[in-house]
Protein backbone atom coordinates (compact mmCIF):
# COMPACT_ATOMS: atom_id res chain seq x y z
CA UNK A 1 0.00 0.00 0.00
CA UNK A 2 2.80 2.39 0.94
CA UNK A 3 4.41 1.61 -2.34
CA UNK A 4 1.20 2.63 -4.11
CA UNK A 5 1.06 5.96 -2.26
CA UNK A 6 4.71 6.52 -3.02
CA UNK A 7 3.95 5.97 -6.68
CA UNK A 8 1.65 8.98 -6.65
CA UNK A 9 4.45 11.23 -5.46
CA UNK A 10 6.03 10.87 -8.88
CA UNK A 11 4.68 13.52 -11.21
CA UNK A 12 5.07 11.25 -14.25
CA UNK A 13 2.75 8.73 -12.63
CA UNK A 14 0.18 11.34 -11.62
CA UNK A 15 0.23 12.64 -15.19
CA UNK A 16 -0.17 9.12 -16.51
CA UNK A 17 -3.23 8.50 -14.30
CA UNK A 18 -4.75 11.84 -15.32
CA UNK A 19 -4.12 11.05 -18.99
CA UNK A 20 -5.69 7.61 -18.58
CA UNK A 21 -8.79 9.14 -16.93
CA UNK A 22 -9.25 11.84 -19.56
CA UNK A 23 -8.60 9.48 -22.45
CA UNK A 24 -11.14 7.09 -20.95
CA UNK A 25 -13.79 9.80 -20.90
CA UNK A 26 -13.06 10.80 -24.51
CA UNK A 27 -12.71 7.27 -25.87
CA UNK A 28 -15.70 6.04 -23.86
CA UNK A 29 -18.09 8.62 -25.29
CA UNK A 30 -16.73 8.79 -28.83
CA UNK A 31 -16.22 5.02 -28.93
CA UNK A 32 -19.86 4.37 -28.01
CA UNK A 33 -20.89 6.56 -30.92
CA UNK A 34 -18.52 4.80 -33.33
CA UNK A 35 -19.61 1.34 -32.23
CA UNK A 36 -23.32 2.22 -32.38
CA UNK A 37 -22.89 3.71 -35.87
CA UNK A 38 -20.82 0.70 -37.00
CA UNK A 39 -18.03 2.97 -38.13
CA UNK A 40 -15.17 1.25 -36.32
CA UNK A 41 -13.46 0.54 -39.64
CA UNK A 42 -13.69 4.23 -40.61
CA UNK A 43 -12.03 5.11 -37.33
CA UNK A 44 -9.28 2.61 -38.05
CA UNK A 45 -8.70 4.32 -41.39
CA UNK A 46 -8.51 7.75 -39.75
CA UNK A 47 -6.10 6.50 -37.10
CA UNK A 48 -3.67 4.99 -39.56
CA UNK A 49 -3.98 7.84 -42.06
CA UNK A 50 -2.83 10.20 -39.30
CA UNK A 51 0.56 8.48 -39.34
CA UNK A 52 1.17 10.16 -42.70
CA UNK A 53 0.79 13.60 -41.14
CA UNK A 54 3.06 12.56 -38.31
CA UNK A 55 5.78 11.51 -40.75
CA UNK A 56 5.59 14.77 -42.69
CA UNK A 57 5.69 16.79 -39.47
CA UNK A 58 8.77 14.84 -38.37
CA UNK A 59 10.51 15.55 -41.64
CA UNK A 60 9.66 19.26 -41.52
CA UNK A 61 10.52 19.57 -37.84
CA UNK A 62 6.94 20.47 -36.81
CA UNK A 63 5.15 19.11 -33.75
CA UNK A 64 4.16 15.57 -34.84
CA UNK A 65 0.70 15.66 -33.25
CA UNK A 66 -0.27 18.75 -35.24
CA UNK A 67 0.62 16.86 -38.42
CA UNK A 68 -1.33 13.83 -37.24
CA UNK A 69 -4.33 15.97 -36.31
CA UNK A 70 -4.46 17.69 -39.70
CA UNK A 71 -4.23 14.36 -41.53
CA UNK A 72 -6.84 12.75 -39.31
CA UNK A 73 -9.36 15.56 -39.81
CA UNK A 74 -8.74 15.69 -43.57
CA UNK A 75 -9.17 11.95 -43.92
CA UNK A 76 -12.33 11.95 -41.79
CA UNK A 77 -13.84 14.64 -44.00
CA UNK A 78 -12.52 12.85 -47.09
CA UNK A 79 -14.19 9.56 -46.17
CA UNK A 80 -17.49 11.33 -45.41
CA UNK A 81 -17.31 13.23 -48.69
CA UNK A 82 -16.17 10.39 -50.94
CA UNK A 83 -18.96 8.09 -49.83
CA UNK A 84 -21.58 10.83 -50.09
CA UNK A 85 -20.56 12.44 -53.33
CA UNK A 86 -17.93 10.60 -55.32
CA UNK A 87 -19.75 7.29 -55.32
CA UNK A 88 -16.64 5.40 -54.21
CA UNK A 89 -17.47 2.38 -52.08
CA UNK A 90 -16.87 3.17 -48.46
CA UNK A 91 -14.75 0.18 -47.44
CA UNK A 92 -12.50 0.64 -50.48
CA UNK A 93 -11.96 4.34 -49.85
CA UNK A 94 -11.14 3.61 -46.20
CA UNK A 95 -8.62 0.91 -47.12
CA UNK A 96 -6.92 3.21 -49.65
CA UNK A 97 -6.64 6.03 -47.12
CA UNK A 98 -5.48 3.62 -44.41
CA UNK A 99 -2.52 2.26 -46.35
CA UNK A 100 -1.70 5.52 -48.14
CA UNK A 101 -1.38 7.31 -44.78
CA UNK A 102 0.89 4.62 -43.40
CA UNK A 103 2.98 4.66 -46.58
CA UNK A 104 3.45 8.45 -46.45
CA UNK A 105 4.41 8.19 -42.79
CA UNK A 106 6.96 5.45 -43.39
CA UNK A 107 8.50 7.33 -46.36
CA UNK A 108 8.94 10.57 -44.47
CA UNK A 109 10.24 8.92 -41.32
CA UNK A 110 12.73 7.08 -43.55
CA UNK A 111 13.75 10.36 -45.24
CA UNK A 112 14.23 12.17 -41.93
CA UNK A 113 17.95 12.20 -41.23
CA UNK A 114 19.24 10.74 -38.00
CA UNK A 115 17.47 8.93 -35.22
CA UNK A 116 13.70 9.41 -34.93
CA UNK A 117 12.93 9.68 -31.24
CA UNK A 118 9.60 8.45 -29.86
CA UNK A 119 8.62 6.62 -33.04
CA UNK A 120 7.84 3.56 -30.96
CA UNK A 121 5.86 5.81 -28.65
CA UNK A 122 3.63 6.87 -31.53
CA UNK A 123 3.07 3.31 -32.64
CA UNK A 124 2.51 1.74 -29.23
CA UNK A 125 1.74 4.65 -26.92
CA UNK A 126 3.83 6.26 -24.23
CA UNK A 127 1.65 7.17 -21.31
CA UNK A 128 4.55 7.68 -18.90
CA UNK A 129 5.91 10.66 -20.85
CA UNK A 130 2.64 12.62 -20.93
CA UNK A 131 3.27 16.32 -20.30
CA UNK A 132 1.11 19.03 -18.81
CA UNK A 133 0.36 20.46 -22.25
CA UNK A 134 -0.98 17.06 -23.39
CA UNK A 135 -3.22 16.94 -20.33
CA UNK A 136 -4.60 20.40 -21.06
CA UNK A 137 -5.43 19.33 -24.63
CA UNK A 138 -7.14 16.17 -23.38
CA UNK A 139 -9.09 18.09 -20.74
CA UNK A 140 -10.26 20.71 -23.23
CA UNK A 141 -11.51 18.10 -25.71
CA UNK A 142 -13.11 16.01 -22.96
CA UNK A 143 -15.07 19.02 -21.71
CA UNK A 144 -16.06 20.04 -25.24
CA UNK A 145 -17.31 16.54 -26.06
CA UNK A 146 -19.34 16.32 -22.84
CA UNK A 147 -20.92 19.73 -23.50
CA UNK A 148 -21.77 18.83 -27.11
CA UNK A 149 -23.28 15.48 -26.14
CA UNK A 150 -25.25 17.11 -23.33
CA UNK A 151 -26.83 19.75 -25.56
CA UNK A 152 -27.06 17.89 -28.86
CA UNK A 153 -27.64 14.31 -27.78
CA UNK A 154 -31.03 13.98 -29.49
CA UNK A 155 -30.05 15.21 -32.97
CA UNK A 156 -26.74 13.31 -32.85
CA UNK A 157 -28.64 10.17 -31.89
CA UNK A 158 -31.25 10.72 -34.61
CA UNK A 159 -28.61 11.17 -37.33
CA UNK A 160 -26.57 8.17 -36.17
CA UNK A 161 -29.65 5.94 -35.96
CA UNK A 162 -31.40 6.81 -39.20
CA UNK A 163 -29.70 9.47 -41.32
CA UNK A 164 -32.32 9.55 -44.07
CA UNK A 165 -35.18 9.97 -41.63
CA UNK A 166 -33.29 12.68 -39.74
CA UNK A 167 -32.88 14.56 -42.99
CA UNK A 168 -36.61 14.31 -43.68
CA UNK A 169 -37.32 15.50 -40.14
CA UNK A 170 -35.32 18.66 -40.84
CA UNK A 171 -32.12 18.07 -38.89
CA UNK A 172 -29.04 19.56 -40.61
CA UNK A 173 -27.64 16.10 -41.24
CA UNK A 174 -24.50 17.14 -43.10
CA UNK A 175 -23.45 19.64 -40.45
CA UNK A 176 -23.79 17.02 -37.74
CA UNK A 177 -22.12 14.32 -39.83
CA UNK A 178 -19.05 16.39 -40.67
CA UNK A 179 -18.73 17.87 -37.17
CA UNK A 180 -18.89 14.47 -35.53
CA UNK A 181 -16.36 13.12 -38.05
CA UNK A 182 -13.99 15.94 -37.06
CA UNK A 183 -14.49 15.26 -33.36
CA UNK A 184 -13.90 11.56 -33.84
CA UNK A 185 -10.64 12.42 -35.62
CA UNK A 186 -9.47 14.80 -32.86
CA UNK A 187 -10.42 12.32 -30.14
CA UNK A 188 -8.45 9.57 -31.86
CA UNK A 189 -5.34 11.68 -32.38
CA UNK A 190 -5.27 12.84 -28.76
CA UNK A 191 -5.67 9.26 -27.56
CA UNK A 192 -2.76 8.13 -29.75
CA UNK A 193 -0.42 9.78 -27.24
CA UNK A 194 -1.62 7.33 -24.60
CA UNK A 195 -2.32 4.18 -26.58
CA UNK A 196 -0.35 4.50 -29.80
CA UNK A 197 -1.62 4.20 -33.37
CA UNK A 198 -1.72 0.42 -33.35
CA UNK A 199 -3.65 0.03 -30.09
CA UNK A 200 -5.84 3.14 -29.86
CA UNK A 201 -8.79 1.65 -31.73
CA UNK A 202 -9.35 -0.96 -29.04
CA UNK A 203 -9.78 1.74 -26.40
CA UNK A 204 -12.67 3.05 -28.50
CA UNK A 205 -14.25 -0.33 -29.16
CA UNK A 206 -13.74 -2.75 -26.24
CA UNK A 207 -15.37 -0.69 -23.43
CA UNK A 208 -18.21 0.37 -25.74
CA UNK A 209 -18.87 -3.20 -26.85
CA UNK A 210 -18.83 -4.33 -23.21
CA UNK A 211 -21.27 -1.59 -22.16
CA UNK A 212 -23.44 -2.50 -25.15
CA UNK A 213 -24.05 -5.90 -23.58
CA UNK A 214 -26.10 -4.36 -20.79
CA UNK A 215 -27.08 -0.81 -21.68
CA UNK A 216 -30.39 -0.08 -23.41
CA UNK A 217 -29.69 3.34 -24.87
CA UNK A 218 -26.72 5.13 -26.37
CA UNK A 219 -26.61 7.44 -23.35
CA UNK A 220 -26.15 4.49 -21.02
CA UNK A 221 -23.63 2.85 -23.32
CA UNK A 222 -21.61 6.06 -23.14
CA UNK A 223 -21.71 6.20 -19.33
CA UNK A 224 -20.96 2.50 -18.94
CA UNK A 225 -18.17 2.65 -21.45
CA UNK A 226 -16.48 5.59 -19.68
CA UNK A 227 -16.67 3.73 -16.34
CA UNK A 228 -15.29 0.47 -17.79
CA UNK A 229 -12.61 2.35 -19.65
CA UNK A 230 -11.45 4.16 -16.49
CA UNK A 231 -11.46 0.89 -14.58
CA UNK A 232 -9.53 -0.95 -17.27
CA UNK A 233 -6.94 1.70 -17.92
CA UNK A 234 -6.14 2.43 -14.26
CA UNK A 235 -5.92 -1.29 -13.45
CA UNK A 236 -3.88 -1.88 -16.60
CA UNK A 237 -1.54 0.97 -15.76
CA UNK A 238 -0.91 -0.43 -12.26
CA UNK A 239 -0.31 -3.91 -13.65
CA UNK A 240 2.06 -2.53 -16.26
CA UNK A 241 4.02 -0.70 -13.57
CA UNK A 242 4.32 -3.59 -11.16
CA UNK A 243 5.02 -6.25 -13.78
CA UNK A 244 7.19 -3.92 -15.85
CA UNK A 245 5.16 -4.43 -19.03
CA UNK A 246 4.30 -2.00 -21.86
CA UNK A 247 1.36 0.09 -20.58
CA UNK A 248 -0.77 0.28 -23.75
CA UNK A 249 -0.78 -3.47 -24.35
CA UNK A 250 -1.49 -4.20 -20.68
CA UNK A 251 -4.47 -1.81 -20.68
CA UNK A 252 -5.92 -3.53 -23.76
CA UNK A 253 -5.45 -6.88 -22.11
CA UNK A 254 -7.21 -5.71 -18.91
CA UNK A 255 -10.10 -4.26 -20.92
CA UNK A 256 -10.48 -7.52 -22.83
CA UNK A 257 -10.60 -9.49 -19.57
CA UNK A 258 -13.36 -7.13 -18.34
CA UNK A 259 -15.26 -7.63 -21.60
CA UNK A 260 -15.00 -11.42 -21.40
CA UNK A 261 -16.17 -11.41 -17.75
CA UNK A 262 -19.23 -9.32 -18.63
CA UNK A 263 -19.98 -11.46 -21.67
CA UNK A 264 -19.81 -14.67 -19.64
CA UNK A 265 -21.95 -13.16 -16.85
CA UNK A 266 -24.56 -12.19 -19.40
CA UNK A 267 -24.52 -15.67 -20.91
CA UNK A 268 -25.27 -17.33 -17.57
CA UNK A 269 -27.88 -14.81 -16.49
CA UNK B 1 -59.36 23.21 -50.85
CA UNK B 2 -55.67 23.81 -51.29
CA UNK B 3 -53.77 20.68 -52.30
CA UNK B 4 -51.05 19.52 -49.91
CA UNK B 5 -48.68 18.46 -52.59
CA UNK B 6 -48.56 18.71 -56.34
CA UNK B 7 -46.04 17.21 -58.74
CA UNK B 8 -46.09 18.49 -62.31
CA UNK B 9 -44.15 16.64 -65.02
CA UNK B 10 -41.51 15.62 -62.53
CA UNK B 11 -38.58 13.55 -63.77
CA UNK B 12 -35.83 12.04 -61.69
CA UNK B 13 -32.63 10.18 -62.46
CA UNK B 14 -29.63 8.51 -60.88
CA UNK B 15 -26.43 9.26 -62.81
CA UNK B 16 -28.33 10.06 -66.01
CA UNK B 17 -30.40 6.87 -65.75
CA UNK B 18 -33.89 8.25 -65.93
CA UNK B 19 -36.04 6.40 -63.42
CA UNK B 20 -39.10 8.64 -63.42
CA UNK B 21 -40.36 10.69 -66.30
CA UNK B 22 -43.14 13.27 -66.39
CA UNK B 23 -44.89 12.19 -63.25
CA UNK B 24 -47.99 14.10 -62.18
CA UNK B 25 -49.41 13.63 -58.76
CA UNK B 26 -51.89 15.61 -56.72
CA UNK B 27 -52.53 15.00 -53.05
CA UNK B 28 -55.39 16.77 -51.29
CA UNK B 29 -56.09 16.78 -47.56
CA UNK B 30 -57.52 13.43 -46.41
CA UNK B 31 -56.71 11.64 -49.64
CA UNK B 32 -55.66 8.02 -49.41
CA UNK B 33 -53.43 7.31 -52.39
CA UNK B 34 -51.98 3.89 -52.99
CA UNK B 35 -48.98 3.62 -55.26
CA UNK B 36 -48.19 0.26 -56.77
CA UNK B 37 -45.56 -0.76 -59.25
CA UNK B 38 -42.93 -3.39 -59.92
CA UNK B 39 -39.61 -3.45 -58.09
CA UNK B 40 -37.28 -1.04 -59.85
CA UNK B 41 -40.24 0.84 -61.29
CA UNK B 42 -39.41 4.03 -59.42
CA UNK B 43 -41.64 3.87 -56.35
CA UNK B 44 -38.86 4.61 -53.89
CA UNK B 45 -37.44 7.28 -56.20
CA UNK B 46 -40.79 9.01 -56.26
CA UNK B 47 -40.84 9.03 -52.46
CA UNK B 48 -37.29 10.39 -52.33
CA UNK B 49 -38.31 13.26 -54.59
CA UNK B 50 -41.34 14.02 -52.44
CA UNK B 51 -39.21 13.85 -49.27
CA UNK B 52 -36.54 16.21 -50.67
CA UNK B 53 -33.93 13.47 -50.52
CA UNK B 54 -33.40 13.60 -54.29
CA UNK B 55 -33.59 16.66 -56.53
CA UNK B 56 -35.70 16.12 -59.63
CA UNK B 57 -34.07 16.81 -63.01
CA UNK B 58 -37.23 18.39 -64.34
CA UNK B 59 -40.74 19.48 -63.46
CA UNK B 60 -42.31 21.37 -60.59
CA UNK B 61 -43.12 20.36 -57.05
CA UNK B 62 -45.55 22.58 -55.19
CA UNK B 63 -45.93 22.05 -51.48
CA UNK B 64 -48.56 23.67 -49.33
CA UNK B 65 -47.27 25.97 -46.56
CA UNK B 66 -49.04 23.77 -44.07
CA UNK B 67 -47.57 20.50 -45.36
CA UNK B 68 -46.10 18.36 -42.61
CA UNK B 69 -44.91 14.96 -43.69
CA UNK B 70 -44.71 11.92 -41.43
CA UNK B 71 -42.58 9.19 -42.95
CA UNK B 72 -42.43 5.46 -42.34
CA UNK B 73 -39.42 4.08 -44.22
CA UNK B 74 -38.91 0.47 -45.20
CA UNK B 75 -38.03 -1.31 -42.01
CA UNK B 76 -35.09 -3.19 -43.52
CA UNK B 77 -33.14 0.06 -43.80
CA UNK B 78 -32.93 0.23 -40.03
CA UNK B 79 -30.15 -1.09 -37.80
CA UNK B 80 -32.01 -3.26 -35.31
CA UNK B 81 -29.04 -3.58 -32.97
CA UNK B 82 -28.59 0.14 -32.44
CA UNK B 83 -28.70 1.00 -28.71
CA UNK B 84 -31.84 3.13 -28.68
CA UNK B 85 -35.07 2.85 -26.73
CA UNK B 86 -38.59 2.92 -28.12
CA UNK B 87 -39.19 6.36 -26.61
CA UNK B 88 -35.98 7.76 -28.11
CA UNK B 89 -36.94 6.44 -31.55
CA UNK B 90 -40.36 8.07 -31.39
CA UNK B 91 -38.99 11.39 -30.10
CA UNK B 92 -36.55 11.50 -33.01
CA UNK B 93 -39.57 12.05 -35.28
CA UNK B 94 -40.47 15.46 -33.85
CA UNK B 95 -40.77 17.96 -36.67
CA UNK B 96 -37.55 19.82 -36.26
CA UNK B 97 -36.68 22.02 -39.20
CA UNK B 98 -36.66 25.19 -37.13
CA UNK B 99 -35.95 23.71 -33.73
CA UNK B 100 -33.81 20.64 -34.31
CA UNK B 101 -31.46 21.45 -31.42
CA UNK B 102 -34.20 21.61 -28.79
CA UNK B 103 -34.59 18.91 -26.20
CA UNK B 104 -37.95 17.13 -26.11
CA UNK B 105 -40.43 18.79 -23.78
CA UNK B 106 -43.00 17.25 -21.42
CA UNK B 107 -45.80 17.71 -23.91
CA UNK B 108 -43.89 15.63 -26.46
CA UNK B 109 -43.19 12.95 -23.87
CA UNK B 110 -46.90 12.74 -23.07
CA UNK B 111 -47.55 12.48 -26.79
CA UNK B 112 -45.21 9.47 -26.91
CA UNK B 113 -47.32 7.71 -24.28
CA UNK B 114 -50.53 8.48 -26.15
CA UNK B 115 -49.13 7.15 -29.40
CA UNK B 116 -47.87 4.00 -27.69
CA UNK B 117 -51.35 3.50 -26.30
CA UNK B 118 -52.78 3.91 -29.77
CA UNK B 119 -50.61 1.06 -31.10
CA UNK B 120 -50.88 -1.05 -27.91
CA UNK B 121 -47.23 -0.81 -26.93
CA UNK B 122 -47.59 1.21 -23.72
CA UNK B 123 -45.36 -1.20 -21.74
CA UNK B 124 -42.55 -1.09 -24.26
CA UNK B 125 -41.58 2.58 -23.83
CA UNK B 126 -38.14 1.99 -22.32
CA UNK B 127 -37.31 -1.20 -24.17
CA UNK B 128 -34.41 -1.16 -26.65
CA UNK B 129 -35.70 -1.69 -30.17
CA UNK B 130 -33.55 -4.78 -30.61
CA UNK B 131 -35.92 -6.65 -28.28
CA UNK B 132 -39.02 -5.96 -30.38
CA UNK B 133 -40.62 -8.21 -32.98
CA UNK B 134 -40.91 -7.02 -36.58
CA UNK B 135 -44.52 -5.97 -36.13
CA UNK B 136 -43.83 -4.14 -32.88
CA UNK B 137 -40.94 -2.32 -34.52
CA UNK B 138 -43.18 -1.22 -37.41
CA UNK B 139 -45.67 0.17 -34.91
CA UNK B 140 -42.89 2.11 -33.17
CA UNK B 141 -41.83 3.59 -36.50
CA UNK B 142 -45.44 4.45 -37.20
CA UNK B 143 -45.45 6.39 -33.91
CA UNK B 144 -42.23 8.12 -34.93
CA UNK B 145 -43.92 9.21 -38.16
CA UNK B 146 -46.93 10.49 -36.22
CA UNK B 147 -45.36 12.45 -33.36
CA UNK B 148 -44.89 15.58 -35.46
CA UNK B 149 -48.65 15.76 -36.15
CA UNK B 150 -48.32 15.30 -39.90
CA UNK B 151 -51.08 16.07 -42.38
CA UNK B 152 -49.53 13.72 -44.91
CA UNK B 153 -48.39 10.27 -43.84
CA UNK B 154 -46.07 8.49 -46.26
CA UNK B 155 -45.59 4.75 -45.86
CA UNK B 156 -43.02 2.78 -47.83
CA UNK B 157 -43.93 -0.90 -48.07
CA UNK B 158 -45.36 -1.06 -44.54
CA UNK B 159 -46.52 -4.64 -44.99
CA UNK B 160 -43.17 -6.30 -45.63
CA UNK B 161 -41.41 -8.17 -42.81
CA UNK B 162 -44.44 -8.08 -40.56
CA UNK B 163 -46.78 -10.74 -39.32
CA UNK B 164 -50.30 -10.96 -40.66
CA UNK B 165 -51.87 -9.84 -37.39
CA UNK B 166 -49.95 -6.62 -37.62
CA UNK B 167 -51.00 -6.17 -41.21
CA UNK B 168 -54.66 -6.32 -40.24
CA UNK B 169 -53.93 -3.94 -37.35
CA UNK B 170 -52.06 -1.58 -39.64
CA UNK B 171 -55.07 -1.17 -41.88
CA UNK B 172 -57.18 -0.50 -38.82
CA UNK B 173 -54.74 2.22 -37.70
CA UNK B 174 -54.59 3.71 -41.17
CA UNK B 175 -58.38 3.88 -41.37
CA UNK B 176 -58.40 5.82 -38.11
CA UNK B 177 -55.54 8.09 -39.18
CA UNK B 178 -57.06 8.85 -42.56
CA UNK B 179 -59.80 10.78 -40.77
CA UNK B 180 -57.14 13.27 -39.70
CA UNK B 181 -54.53 13.20 -42.46
CA UNK B 182 -53.82 12.30 -46.05
CA UNK B 183 -52.01 9.02 -46.59
CA UNK B 184 -49.66 7.99 -49.37
CA UNK B 185 -48.93 4.29 -49.27
CA UNK B 186 -46.43 2.53 -51.47
CA UNK B 187 -46.61 -1.19 -51.98
CA UNK B 188 -45.73 -3.88 -54.47
CA UNK B 189 -48.65 -5.85 -53.08
CA UNK B 190 -51.86 -4.80 -54.80
CA UNK B 191 -54.15 -7.14 -52.95
CA UNK B 192 -53.78 -5.41 -49.65
CA UNK B 193 -53.45 -1.91 -50.96
CA UNK B 194 -56.71 -1.88 -52.88
CA UNK B 195 -58.93 -2.65 -49.92
CA UNK B 196 -58.21 0.66 -48.24
CA UNK B 197 -57.22 3.32 -50.70
CA UNK B 198 -59.39 5.88 -52.41
CA UNK B 199 -57.11 6.44 -55.39
CA UNK B 200 -54.57 4.12 -56.88
CA UNK B 201 -51.62 4.95 -59.08
CA UNK B 202 -49.05 2.78 -60.73
CA UNK B 203 -45.43 3.82 -60.98
CA UNK B 204 -43.45 2.19 -63.73
CA UNK B 205 -41.16 4.80 -65.18
CA UNK B 206 -44.12 7.15 -65.35
CA UNK B 207 -47.12 7.37 -63.10
CA UNK B 208 -50.59 6.27 -64.12
CA UNK B 209 -53.65 7.28 -62.21
CA UNK B 210 -56.74 5.30 -61.67
CA UNK B 211 -59.62 7.22 -60.21
CA UNK B 212 -61.00 4.50 -57.97
CA UNK B 213 -59.56 1.63 -56.08
CA UNK B 214 -60.81 -1.12 -58.36
CA UNK B 215 -57.98 -2.78 -60.14
CA UNK B 216 -58.95 -4.84 -63.09
CA UNK B 217 -56.99 -6.69 -65.67
CA UNK B 218 -57.83 -4.02 -68.20
CA UNK B 219 -56.62 -1.23 -65.96
CA UNK B 220 -53.32 -2.91 -65.32
CA UNK B 221 -52.87 -3.72 -68.97
CA UNK B 222 -53.68 -0.31 -70.28
CA UNK B 223 -51.28 1.30 -67.82
CA UNK B 224 -48.59 -1.23 -68.64
CA UNK B 225 -48.28 -2.08 -64.99
CA UNK B 226 -46.73 -5.52 -64.59
CA UNK B 227 -48.07 -6.27 -61.15
CA UNK B 228 -49.30 -9.49 -59.67
CA UNK B 229 -52.48 -9.47 -57.71
CA UNK B 230 -51.98 -11.01 -54.31
CA UNK B 231 -54.65 -11.66 -51.77
CA UNK B 232 -54.24 -12.43 -48.10
CA UNK B 233 -56.38 -14.38 -45.69
CA UNK B 234 -56.72 -11.76 -42.99
CA UNK B 235 -59.27 -9.02 -42.55
CA UNK B 236 -59.67 -6.51 -44.07
CA UNK B 237 -59.97 -8.80 -46.99
CA UNK B 238 -60.80 -8.39 -50.59
CA UNK B 239 -60.21 -10.89 -53.33
CA UNK B 240 -59.82 -9.34 -56.72
CA UNK B 241 -60.30 -10.81 -60.11
CA UNK B 242 -57.60 -13.12 -61.44
CA UNK B 243 -55.50 -11.83 -64.21
CA UNK B 244 -53.12 -13.55 -66.56
CA UNK B 245 -49.66 -12.42 -67.36
CA UNK B 246 -48.32 -12.55 -70.80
Amino acid sequence: MNELIELFTFSFFRNAIAAALLTSVIAGIVGSYIVAKRSVFISGGITHASFGGMGIAYYMGWPPFIGAGVFAILSAIGIEWSTNKAGLREDSSIAILWSLGMAIGILFVFLTPGYTPNLMGFLFGDILTVKLIDLIGLLAIAILIIVLIYFYYQPILAVAFDTEFAEVAGIPVNLIKYLSAIFVAIAIVLSIKVMGIILVLSLFTIPASAANLYAKSLKNVMIGSVVLSILGSILGLMLAYYLDLPSGATIIFTLTVIYVCLRVTKYFK
Amino acid sequence: MEPLLELKDVSAAYDKNIVLSDVNLLINPNDFVGIIGPNGGGKTTLLKVILNLLSPIGGDITKSESLKIGYLPQVNTIDKHFPITVEEVILSGRYQRKSWWKKPNDEQKIKVKELLNFVNLEDERNVPIGELSGGQMQRVFLCRALIGDPNLLILDEPNTYVDKTFEANLYHYLGELNKKMAILLVSHDVGTISSMVKTIACVNGGLHYHASNKITNEVLKSYNCPIELISHGQIPHRVLKHHNHE
